[in-house]
């Protein structure tokens, strides 16, 4: 396989969710292929500092912390260090701009790995190119 | 040329991917990388990763659960 590109529309902040999202971007980068993933609406909660260590399960959210210990002893990566491994293999993160605006979430209130601003013409632009595209 | 070694033992998917091609990026052509790691499937995941990125697979290696496999950058 020569290298592709996946783009992701991460649009939910729950912990299930988001994981099997930067799972999919490291595994993808991890293949080669260039990723970008644009963060909307509540996607882009999740990326602002502090969120992934508050992160529940979208389903029987009071079991989060049971499942958190669970993943640990499995030694199943963390969200926040997978956030860390995506911005390390060069995954691409674009803040959805519209979303910045309604929910009140200024530039500085982002993760550092989230370096880019753009709205929906720069996920198109990216989706149009790429061989895989995820709304998560 | 430089040999780099790596252990991802004990670690879950897709951490042995991750720390494989973190180490990838860092070598430079020619350079030696050898992973150890347990994980069953990564065995097999991390040979096709690194075919897919255009580097060269020298050998692998499987004792007891255990594997080490032997990459070269291109």
């Amino acid at each position: 396989m020569a290298a592709k590109s996946m783009t992701i529309v991460m649009h939910a902040n729950d912990l299930d969710k988001t994981m099997a999202a930067f799972i999919l971007a490291t595994g993808a980068a991890a293949k080669g292929m260039d990723v970008t993933i644009f963060f909307t609406f509540w996607g882009l909660m999740a990326m602002k500092k502090g969120a992934a260590d508050k992160s529940k399960l979208s389903k029987f959210s009071m079991f989060t912390g049971m499942m958190k210990k669970v993943m640990k002893k499995q030694n199943v990566a963390t969200l926040d260090e997978l956030i860390k491994d995506s911005a390390d293999l060069g995954v691409r993160m674009v803040a959805c701009e519209m979303t910045m605006a309604l929910m009140n979430t200024p530039k500085e209130s982002l993760r550092p790995e989230v370096t880019e601003i753009g709205g929906v013409g720069t996920y198109l632009d990216a989706a149009s190119e790429s061989n895989i595209t995820l709304f998560i | 040329m430089a040999e780099v070694k790596i252990s991802t033992v004990g670690l879950n998917c897709p951490k042995p991917l991750i720390e494989t091609r973190k180490a990838m990026r860092k070598l430079a052509a020619g350079d030696i990388l050898i992973i150890e790691g347990d994980h069953a499937v990564s065995k097999d995941e991390i040979q096709q990763a690194v075919k897919d990125t255009g580097d060269a697979v020298l050998g692998v290696e499987e004792t007891g659960g255990k594997w080490i496999i032997k990459v070269q950058k291109s």
